[in-house]
């Protein structure tokens, strides 16, 4: 019997928060780190007699958000209530346009396990009001065993992009390429920071396995991972639960699992989640989305981190390894073109942006942005480094100098005594002359012909470099010294 | 499509309602009323009829992103019976 072989069949959903200063429905600060429940009024708490009103510049954080997806705008979109009966809503509904969403289908591309580019398509992004926080814990921190959890609602409302694939996603190594892409995409797109560690991200995964024998596995929805790391050991967990179920002859369950992150492993969840029922929201009447709008938002999309990469390799040759570390960061990006448009050799000021910058922003903890040596100033380094007015090693020290110090280029030069251009032509024949005054018994020795191995001369060379602080080349200083001791 | 009193039965508990099971009938005879009510609409041919749900041709309002606090947040905790300093307390959820 030939051996049995499985093909995870993967969906992905994902939550993004959309950048913006208030909430979705409500004019509430959308800032969650404030004491609890300080952000909220009427609106968002859902009492008796009050309207949501949409927020515009969400509108546009979706369509932005949809464009880095390759997604096409809705003229018409429609937001609904999903019944949801759990405190973390007040409303008993999530306002969530699930049905008629803002975008049409979208891809994302990503490398399939022979590195060959594949689509994973995007059925499409939608708006939705996120929900508030449950603690476990009391108020003042002490451990809660009793029968009560504490919410606090300043999240409730805030607006969120729901993403959904289509089951292409073949394994977990491609789940994370494509989270990963997405996630660059959408920052680049400046709908939303994605910060990770403020959890703007979450993940859903749907996994179902196929057998080569032709039996299809139920479709088992994971959720509650939060990080790339958590989504990959999550999907990896499952796929092996999944095959070990059909591998022994039985069946895998339709049902939803939660991920446990410190334990890894999924466990049935205890939320019934039936009857999830839509009605449209009556207070909200149709979106309507001219073409004129959709031309204006999308003159707004800048160049994506992907494209910028090979025009970084097609038209500068920057190696692409080096380009796609320097594209990670729009704002990295940013920093390397400035330099650049200066004028600066586009792949020695790229290998300078990547070793060095990025060294010295890792040693400091810093952000690009808050980076103090200015594009046009690298530039100005690299070239005298190109023009050879400096060495590596000399174009490196001013560099950290100018980084530690805040100082500029002459300004650093200067005070790390260097001079530029080197020390050669009179000043170094002075040196020299000075060098073997001081030093009669050795210039006597190779004089005479006992320095065979040319050890004093060596010896000669070492004292003159030291005393031009490693400005001279070392070969004018070898014949300069063999010349000066005929 | 008509419900059974089970399937009734499941929806009040979704919504957190306790019947009685005179409450329990009255419900399953009054949706079942509503949806043969709404059966009634299958004898008529809406082919070509767009489906609607607004009955006026209106236009999502927008509003600028500008925040304004609500002042009295005191208020709406004050609404409820059951705060514990600034938070909400509802009974204790358990997901792992």
């Amino acid at each position: 019997m030939p051996e049995l072989t499985f093909t995870p069949v993967i969906g992905i959903e994902i939550h993004i928060r959309l950048k913006s200063d208030s909430k979705l429905f409500c004019s509430c600060s959308t800032n969650t780190d404030a004491p609890a429940n300080t952000n909220i009024c009427p609106v968002c708490m859902g009492l008796p007699g009050t309207l949501p009103h949409l927020n515009h510049r969400v509108v546009e954080q979706g369509m932005l958000a949809g464009f880095a997806l390759n997604c096409g705008i809705r003229p018409k979109s429609l937001f609904f209530r999903k019944s949801y009966f759990y405190p973390d809503l007040p409303k008993g509904h999530q306002v969530s346009q699930c049905d008629l969403p803002i975008t049409t289908s979208g891809y994302i591309e990503v490398h399939d396990s022979d590195g060959n580019l594949k689509k994973i398509r995007v059925h499409h992004l939608h708006l939705e009001e996120d929900v508030g926080s449950l603690h476990h814990s009391g108020s003042d921190g002490r451990l809660e065993g009793a029968a009560t959890s504490y919410v606090d609602y300043n999240r409730s409302g805030t607006p969120l992009a729901e993403i959904v694939s289509e089951p292409d996603v073949a394994s977990s190594a491609e789940a994370v390429e494509y989270v990963m892409t997405l996630r660059r995409r959408v920052i680049y797109s400046g709908a939303s920071d994605v910060e990770l560690e403020k959890g703007m991200m979450r993940f859903d995964a749907n996994v179902s396995m196929k057998c080569s024998d032709g039996r299809w596995g139920k479709k088992v929805e994971v959720k509650n991972m939060n990080s790339f790391k958590a989504l990959e050991r999550a999907i990896e967990y499952e796929i092996k639960r999944q095959r070990k179920i059909m591998l022994q002859g039985g069946e895998v369950m339709q049902e939803t699992r939660h991920w446990n992150d410190a334990k890894g492993v999924t466990s049935p969840s205890r939320v019934k989640e039936s009857y999830r029922k839509f009605i449209v929201e009556p207070d909200l009447p149709p979106l309507y989305i001219s073409q004129e709008w959709i031309d204006r938002v999308a003159a707004r999309m800048p160049e994506m981190p992907d494209v910028k990469a090979n025009r970084y390799v097609a038209d500068w040759g920057i190696p692409r390894e080096v380009a796609e570390v320097l594209t990670d960061d729009k704002n990295l990006a940013a920093y390397f073109e400035g330099c650049v448009e200066v004028g600066a050799n586009p792949v020695r000021a790229a290998h300078w942006v990547r070793t060095e910058v990025l060294r010295v922003l890792n040693e400091t903890g810093k952000k690009i942005g808050e980076f103090t040596v200015r594009p046009e100033v690298l530039a100005g380094l690299v070239a005298r480094v190109d023009d050879g007015k400096l060495s590596t090693t000399q174009g490196k020290e001013v560099f950290d100098h100018m980084c530690a110090s805040g100082s500029g280029i002459e300004e650093s030069i200067k005070a790390l005594g260097i001079t530029e251009g080197g020390v050669a032509g009179n000043a170094l024949t002075e040196i020299i002359a000075s060098v073997i005054a001081a030093n009669p018994d050795v210039l006597e020795e190779i004089r005479s012909g006992k320095d065979k191995k040319g050890k004093k001369l060596k010896f000669l060379q070492g004292l003159v470099m030291k005393e031009t602080k490693g400005q001279a080349k070392p070969q004018e200083v070898a014949e300069a010294i063999a010349e000066a001791v005929k | 499509m008509r419900l059974d009193a089970q399937q009734v039965n499941e929806i009040a508990q979704e919504s957190r309602l306790l019947l009685t099971e005179q409450e329990l009938d009255g419900a399953v005879r009054y949706i079942n009323n509503f949806l043969d009510m709404l059966d009634r609409f299958k004898e008529l041919d809406l082919k070509d009829v767009e489906p609607f749900s607004f009955a006026e041709a209106l236009e999502c309002p927008l509003r600028d992103d500008k925040v304004i606090p609500f002042t009295d947040t005191e208020a709406i905790l004050h609404e409820s019976g059951h705060v514990d300093g600034s938070y909400f307390k509802v009974p204790r959820i358990i997901e792992e």
